[in-house]
């Protein structure tokens, strides 16, 4: 301002400002109003980005979910229906805890198939629509020529004499006992070597005099009575089978889901249990032993197996053929061969809420709750009650609660994204185990689920890469992949004989509160 | 709550905090606007623009100086934008007829009270009620008018001797009909 404003402003404008520098007006209500409605399209957008991060994360948490829960509910339901032509069988608990080492491959042998084929054929083969097993159609699938049955026969017969073991179903030696191994869980002390010890499912023997055989199947599948007592199937008074090849099993007759399908999954359709018992002992893998009291009942014997004599073929795999002396000679014997049980634990997953406080700029220590899922499959395929080759696959999700005690360093912060490696020490608290069972006996495939209770407890050093996305100030979403070191001696329980390694992947996801 | 207090409230969008900034400048800020624009229904949506700027600027204030002199700076900002959009004609219009006002004394304001003097000065034409208040008042000089209307020095300075004898000679008048 120049010395002549100054000048100018000394009177008329000074006494201007004077009056005019304090003036107040009275302000309409409407003006507030106004400014808050002005302010509200800002806040609204703010609002609306946060709800969409919401539903976004909500949607994310679910879908995450989702998955887990569908894959562990769903898996295999194209497992095509595959069924031997045995006869009945039926389970021996003495023999189930035999550890067998077999091969993967699976070859169905007949020693001697050619009377019972033509038997079954003649008497059992058409009763298909009762329980879409039929008799031609299992002996159709099992048997051999006669040739080679011979053929293999003579092959078995070699390799257990080479194995000095008796391998034919007249000698009287008395069959080596199988005994169970078992190197249990550290944490349980309750597991066999191959998990599979503690089912009865597994071995197979048959009554000197059974009544129905196929036919007795058919009449417990429709509720029709069979005609089949005239055939001589009823003269089969042995089945051979083999090894226990379902894990632990029993519990899982808790099931409370149970779906069949005979033909595929858009078919497929809830039953209940009642209509479907023999689904849900295929399913399961539970051999009911029951007494023969009838003809059109099936009757199943714990007898038999454990006194068998094992044999060999070239393929490792291990059965057993009757010593029972009378029966004869050309009565049909068959060795069925399964294939070694599949075990695997497939990774694990973790929803996280979490809390971290920074302790300097970069270095922020994280606790919370987490929730892991520990996933194991396996696939068996063992031998129902009926004799059928049942394949079962079993998903199983181990439920933990656990907390962490982690430290981030963080080598990205911008203003929406963020970058940090972490690790440090979580111990986890197992509170359930849902399992998921698909099978396939025959052209039907039966879906169960169980659950049960889950006592374990894991103590592990998890170590990940992380990413996050910050939603406004104090909340952050992230996904960390990593790896998770179990302490020796507190990893998961996990399944069967599987020894689950000290270092696994984990994905980790969740909501993280940081201050 | 000291005035940082206050802002920071503000900032975090703290509703009671604004309505009570609202409160603590709404009616001195409104006699800014009235001076400007010459009517309270303009002045009012002047008033209610500039609180909106105030609010979403906030966070651009970093303490130096009052707070009121920032926000007033704001409300002055705002009025002459809405001033801009008049027709630069309307701005001028009235430059020949205050070449014929010669006051016929020299008027002081003693004795003559603020809301009188500001009914005189909303009476004032546009551009010159403009210079007049942005020189006398707030304290611009000629220079920084200018640069804020776009218009010369030289016309500034015109200008505000026309709205200063226009005012003057309203003044004698108001003070003769008042005897």
């Amino acid at each position: 301002m120049s010395e002549d404003e100054k000048k100018g402003k000394s009177g008329f404008e000074a006494s201007l400002q004077e009056a005019m520098a304090n003036y107040r007006e009275p302000v309409d209500p409407a003006v507030w109003q106004g400014v808050m409605a002005g302010m509200a399209p800002k806040q609204k957008r703010r609002a609306i980005v946060w709800w969409w991060w919401g539903a976004a994360a909500s949607l994310l948490l679910l879908l995450g979910a989702g998955t887990l829960w569908w894959s562990q509910g769903t898996q295999s339901g194209q497992m095509l229906a595959e069924q031997t032509a045995t006869e009945k069988t039926a389970p021996t608990e003495e023999s189930s805890k035999g550890k067998l080492d077999r091969s993967e491959n699976e070859v169905p042998l007949i020693l001697d198939g050619s009377a019972s084929e033509n038997q079954v054929k003649e008497d059992g083969a058409t009763d298909e629509q009762a329980a879409g097993l039929t008799a031609s159609k299992a002996n159709t699938d099992l048997a051999l020529t006669s040739t080679n049955a011979k053929e293999l026969t003579r092959k078995l017969e070699g390799q257990a004499a080479s194995q000095d073991l008796p391998a034919t179903a007249t000698e009287e030696e008395p069959a080596p006992v199988i005994a169970a191994n078992s190197p249990s869980n550290p944490k349980t002390g309750t597991r066999n070597s191959d998990g599979l010890s503690t089912n009865p499912n597994a071995a197979f023997g048959a009554p000197k005099q059974r009544d129905a055989g196929l036919a007795s199947t058919s009449n417990d599948r429709s509720g029709n009575a069979g005609d089949l007592k005239d055939t001589k199937v009823d003269a089969i008074p042995y089945r051979v089978a083999f090894l226990d090849v379902v894990p632990d099993l029993p519990q899982q007759l808790e099931a409370t889901d149970l779906a069949v399908s005979p033909f595929s999954k858009k078919s497929r359709k809830k039953v209940g249990r009642s209509s479907s018992t023999w689904l849900l002992a295929a399913a399961v893998g539970t051999m009911q032993t029951q007494s023969s009291t009838g003809s059109r009942s099936p009757s199943f014997s714990t007898q038999g197996l454990a006194t068998g004599n094992p044999v060999v073929n070239s393929n490792d795999e291990l059965g057993y053929l009757s010593e029972d002396a009378s029966v004869p000679e050309e009565i049909v014997e068959r060795v069925v061969l399964l294939p070694k049980p599949e075990e695997d634990y497939t990774g694990s997953v973790t929803a996280a809420f979490t809390v971290q406080y920074f302790l300097l700029p970069r270095l922020s220590v994280e606790t919370g709750l987490l929730h892991t899922s520990h996933q194991f499959s396996s696939k068996v395929v063992y031998l129902n009650d009926f004799g059928e080759r049942v394949h079962l696959e079993s998903n199983f999700s181990d439920r933990y609660l656990g907390a962490p005690l982690q430290l981030n360093y963080y080598f990205l912060q911008s203003k929406r994204f963020n970058g940090y490696v972490g690790g440090g020490l979580a111990l986890e608290f197992g509170y359930s185990r849902r399992v998921s069972n698909t099978s396939s006996p025959d052209d039907a495939w039966v879906v169960s689920e169980s659950s049960s209770s889950l006592d374990d407890f894991n103590l592990l050093t998890p170590v990940g890469l992380g990413l996050g996305y910050n939603l406004g100030r104090y909340f952050s979403l992230y996904a960390q992949p990593g790896l998770t070191f179990f302490v020796p001696g507190f990893e998961p329980e996990g399944i069967g004989n599987l020894e689950v390694d000290a270092l696994q992947p984990n994905f980790r996801t969740g909501l993280r509160f940081h201050f | 709550m000291t005035e940082a207090q206050l802002v920071e409230q503000c900032l975090k969008g703290n509703a009671f905090a604004q309505r009570r900034l609202y409160d603590q400048y709404s009616e001195l800020l409104m006699g800014v606007c009235l001076r400007y624009m010459g009517s309270r229904e303009l002045a009012q949506d002047v008033l209610q623009e500039g609180f909106i700027r105030v609010f979403r600027k906030l966070d651009t204030y970093k303490g130096e100086g009052a707070l009121g002199a920032w926000i007033r700076r704001i409300m002055v900002n705002t009025a002459l934008e809405h001033l801009r959009k008049l027709k630069k004609q309307e701005m001028t219009a009235d430059f020949q007829e205050a070449d014929y006002l010669i006051p016929e004394r020299e008027q002081t304001l003693s004795g003559i009270g603020a809301k009188e003097i500001m009914q005189l000065i909303q009476q004032l034409p546009v551009g010159y009620r403009t210079v007049l208040n942005l020189y006398a008042v707030e304290g611009y000089n000629h220079r920084e008018i200018a640069e804020q209307l776009g218009i010369s020095e030289g016309t500034s300075k015109s200008q505000y001797s026309r709205a200063r004898n226009l005012l003057k000679k309203m003044l004698n008048r108001q003070t003769i009909s008042a005897k």
